[in-house]
């Protein structure tokens, strides 16, 4: 899984490519709690990511209460059967995908 | 200028000029020393003659009256008659001259004429008496000397040459002495040498043509010998050879024995006519040897097809079993080898492979290859065994009548369609290349048994090992790692393996021919050396009864493993994408539960088993750890609001929302939860 971050003022996108599993989920927490001090829009472009378990939910469930906090967060592009998931657990509901 | 450059290379034309220049240089020879010797005689008679005529004329002259000659004058009696006389002497004996002179013997330089009678016919003027006049020349003055001397009786001078228009004479003087005894006066005579002058002509006209005469009789006669004993034969033996170059048969006469008696020309015509008996019989025998090997050729193709034809050639071979795809070729060094496949079903559900290579090459090899490949399907069609036995059984056959000592390596396995068993015997044979799953190609180790046909009652031992869906195995003969390039390299096991990764995941058929390739492109221009027989299993399981199993440790670091084995599974399968993203999910959700859960802080196993029946795949994962039945814990509520929501609970709901079934059972101590699919 690479992550490619581009932060812009308050401003911050996380491309994720490849899979998100329960080994690659730990590197994305790192990397969005490296960066997400003061954003005030997060925004995940999941083009590049076909699967994602409930490890990676976490995550993004993790961050979601963070940017409740201090902004916005939502998740762009997102492929088919990442979205089943997201649905399946409701995560679809509480996570803004646009 | 050709026509004379031709002649000049004619024999013929050689020969005669060579004989016409030798006669007339021998005949110019004999014409010189007949004209020398004509001569001598010639002068030798006139001299004779006119010696005697100056006998005859000095009788006339009185030699004490010569100074009464002189001082009485011509109208002397005495002297008048000698002169009549002496003219009628002249014009009788036809000489040129008759005179006699008083030389001044002071120094014999100068004379007075005493007689002189003229031939009217002549056109000399005659001298008067008392006529004085200077010697002619030294040589004149020495003869005058000797004859009054008395030293010589008998002079004589020829003039045959510069005459200055004159006809050549003889000049003979004699003395004329008194009644004393001394030297009075010289008498001379002068006489045309006409039957010279005549003469010569025609003995020279005549000689010459004796001898052109006799130089073309002796050449006529050389050349017809010439002709007859040489260049007749030679032209002849010339005509002979250039016939038989030009048409190489037989000619309809042969060349006389007796074409000459010339032993050389008898030789070379021996020697022509046995070197064309030597070629005719040479020619014979090429064309019998050229028809016997055309013979032998055309037998060889059809032996060739009759081979080709005995192995199963037709691809795909069994199209309507998808549990396996298979590809074979096989391709001899020379016509007909003694590599050899077979693959072949002995019931729906166990198929025969054999891979063979006979000692040797060529026709032999190809006949014990037929025998041995017939012997182990036979076998395999009359009764069941495991392959050893059957291996053992062929063994005793081929030993029984092995009359060459040959043997054969065999590979034979029976693979177990519906479970992927294979049971094996290898009879000294190479190790065959196997690939599992997603790995590399590699060899199967197994037990090796003594090759077929090296002696009877032997046992051989059989081995076992199991194809998973998705597995490939090879099977090859020395001649694809043996093969060798133009440097003499191996192809090498090595080569072999680098070439059939290039194309693990292809089809049985892509497999073997990027081998085949790579063999060739190795080989470059070096001539194949060995036999070429390769075969390419690719298991796909079967279908209705597919079953994968993965033994793995419980650590989260394994999940790529689990994923791998999955997706590969479900490739084999023909499962969507969808279906495959959510089995893995699910799965990946089961194997993080019991990675972090099942066996606390300690580790173990956890052991996944894959089956499909016809549209159902089930995924059971099993752990000897605490027990725990994840489906009692209730379903997270999944209308909270994140902040509400707690992640734990989440993984097992998405597995079961994921799939069609879960089950779960403890038994024997193993936690075991079941995933049923419907992949359809």
């Amino acid at each position: 899984m690479d992550i490619i971050k581009q932060k812009n003022e308050n401003e911050l996108v996380i491309k994720i490519s490849g899979r998100l599993d329960t080994n690659s989920a730990p590197e994305l927490e790192k990397a969005i709690m490296e960066s997400i001090e003061g954003v005030e829009e997060l925004t995940f472009d999941l083009a590049e990511m076909p699967y994602t378990s409930s490890a990676g939910l976490r995550v993004f469930l993790k961050a979601q209460k963070q940017m409740n906090k201090q902004g916005h967060m939502k998740v762009i592009n997102i492929c088919e059967d990442v979205l089943e998931v997201f649905e399946i657990t409701g995560f679809s509901d509480i996570i803004e995908i646009a | 200028m050709s026509t004379i450059r031709k002649l000049k290379k004619n024999l013929s034309f050689n020969i005669i000029c060579s004989v016409v220049v030798i006669l007339l240089m021998f005949s110019g020879i004999i014409s010189v020393i007949g004209y020398i010797s004509f001569y001598n005689s010639l002068t030798r008679e006139y001299d004779e003659t006119t010696y005697a005529i100056c006998e005859t004329a000095a009788t006339l002259v009185d030699g004490d009256k010569i100074d009464a000659y002189l001082a009485g004058g011509e109208q002397e009696a005495d002297y008048q008659l000698a002169q009549r006389r002496m003219d009628v002497l002249c014009e009788k004996m036809n000489v040129s001259l008759i005179y006699v002179i008083k030389v001044d013997t002071s120094d014999y330089g100068s004379f007075v004429s005493v007689f002189n009678s003229v031939n009217k016919k002549t056109d000399y003027t005659r001298w008067e008496a008392g006529y004085h006049r200077e010697a002619t020349n030294e040589e004149y003055c020495q003869m005058y000397q000797r004859l009054y001397s008395k030293q010589s009786d008998h002079e004589k001078i020829f003039r045959t040459r510069n005459l200055n228009g004159a006809p050549p004479h003889i000049t003979s003087i004699i003395n004329i002495e008194n009644s004393k005894g001394e030297v009075t006066a010289l008498l001379c005579v002068q006489r045309p040498m006409s039957a010279l002058e005549e003469g010569r002509k025609p003995y020279l006209i005549s000689i010459s043509l004796a001898v052109v005469i006799a130089a073309v009789i002796a050449a006529t006669v050389a050349l017809n010998f010439l002709n007859r004993q040489f260049i007749k034969p030679l032209i002849e033996i010339r005509k002979e050879a250039q016939r038989f170059a030009r048409e190489n048969v037989a000619g309809n006469n042969k060349l006389d024995q007796s074409i000459s008696h010339i032993d050389e020309i008898r030789i070379l015509a021996a020697s022509i006519e046995k070197m064309e008996e030597d070629t005719l019989k040479y020619i014979e025998n090429l064309t019998q040897i050229t028809s016997e090997q055309e013979r032998i050729g055309a037998e060889l193709d059809v032996a060739r097809n009759i081979q080709e034809g005995s192995v199963p050639n037709v691809f795909p071979a069994f199209p309507d079993r998808k549990e396996f795809d298979i590809f074979a070729s096989m391709t001899p060094a020379k016509e007909v080898g003694g590599d050899f496949y077979d693959f072949f079903l002995i019931d729906d559900d166990h198929f025969a492979m054999v891979i063979a290579d006979v000692s040797g090459k060529g026709v032999p090899a190809a006949l014990f290859m037929m025998v041995t490949k017939i012997l182990i399907k036979e076998r395999c069609r009359i009764a069941e065994g495991t392959p050893a036995e059957i291996v053992q059984y062929v063994n005793d056959r081929v030993c029984a009548n092995n009359q060459a000592d040959m043997f054969v390596t065999v590979w034979f396995g029976i693979l177990e369609i519906s479970t992927g068993k294979v049971f094996a015997t290898n009879a000294g044979h190479n190790q065959p290349a196997i690939c599992r799953g997603s790995g590399q190609f590699e060899f199967l180790p197994g037990p090796h048994s003594l090759v077929i046909g090296a002696m009877p009652d032997i046992s051989f031992k059989t081995y076992e090992f199991t194809l998973q869906a998705g597995d490939k195995l090879f099977l090859y003969t020395d001649g694809v790692t043996e093969a060798i390039n133009e440097n003499k390299e191996l192809f090498a096991n090595s080569g072999m393996l680098n070439s059939l990764n290039k194309k693990k995941d292809g089809t049985a058929r892509e497999i073997l021919e990027q081998v085949k390739h790579d063999v060739h492109y190795f080989a470059g221009y070096a001539p194949q050396f060995d036999d070429i027989t390769m075969l390419c299993l690719n298991y796909n399981g079967t279908e209705n009864q597919m079953n994968k199993e993965l033994h793995v440790e419980a650590d989260i670091q394994n999940i790529d493993i689990l994923n791998d084995f999955l997706s590969e599974y479900c490739s084999g399968i023909g499962c969507s994408m969808k279906v495959q993203t959510q089995l893995s999910v699910a799965a990946e959700e089961i194997f993080a539960n019991i990675a972090n859960y099942a066996y606390g802080e300690g580790s173990g196993y956890a052991d996944v088993k894959l089956d499909c029946v016809e549209d159902k795949l089930s995924l059971v994962f099993e752990d000897s750890g605490i027990p725990y039945n994840p489906l009692k814990k209730p379903d997270p509520d999944i209308k909270l609001s994140a902040e509400e929501r707690q992640i734990g609970g989440l993984g097992i709901y998405m597995a079961k929302k994921l799939t069609d079934d879960v089950t779960y059972r403890y038994e024997d101590g193993k936690n075991i939860l079941k995933l049923v699919k419907i992949i359809k």
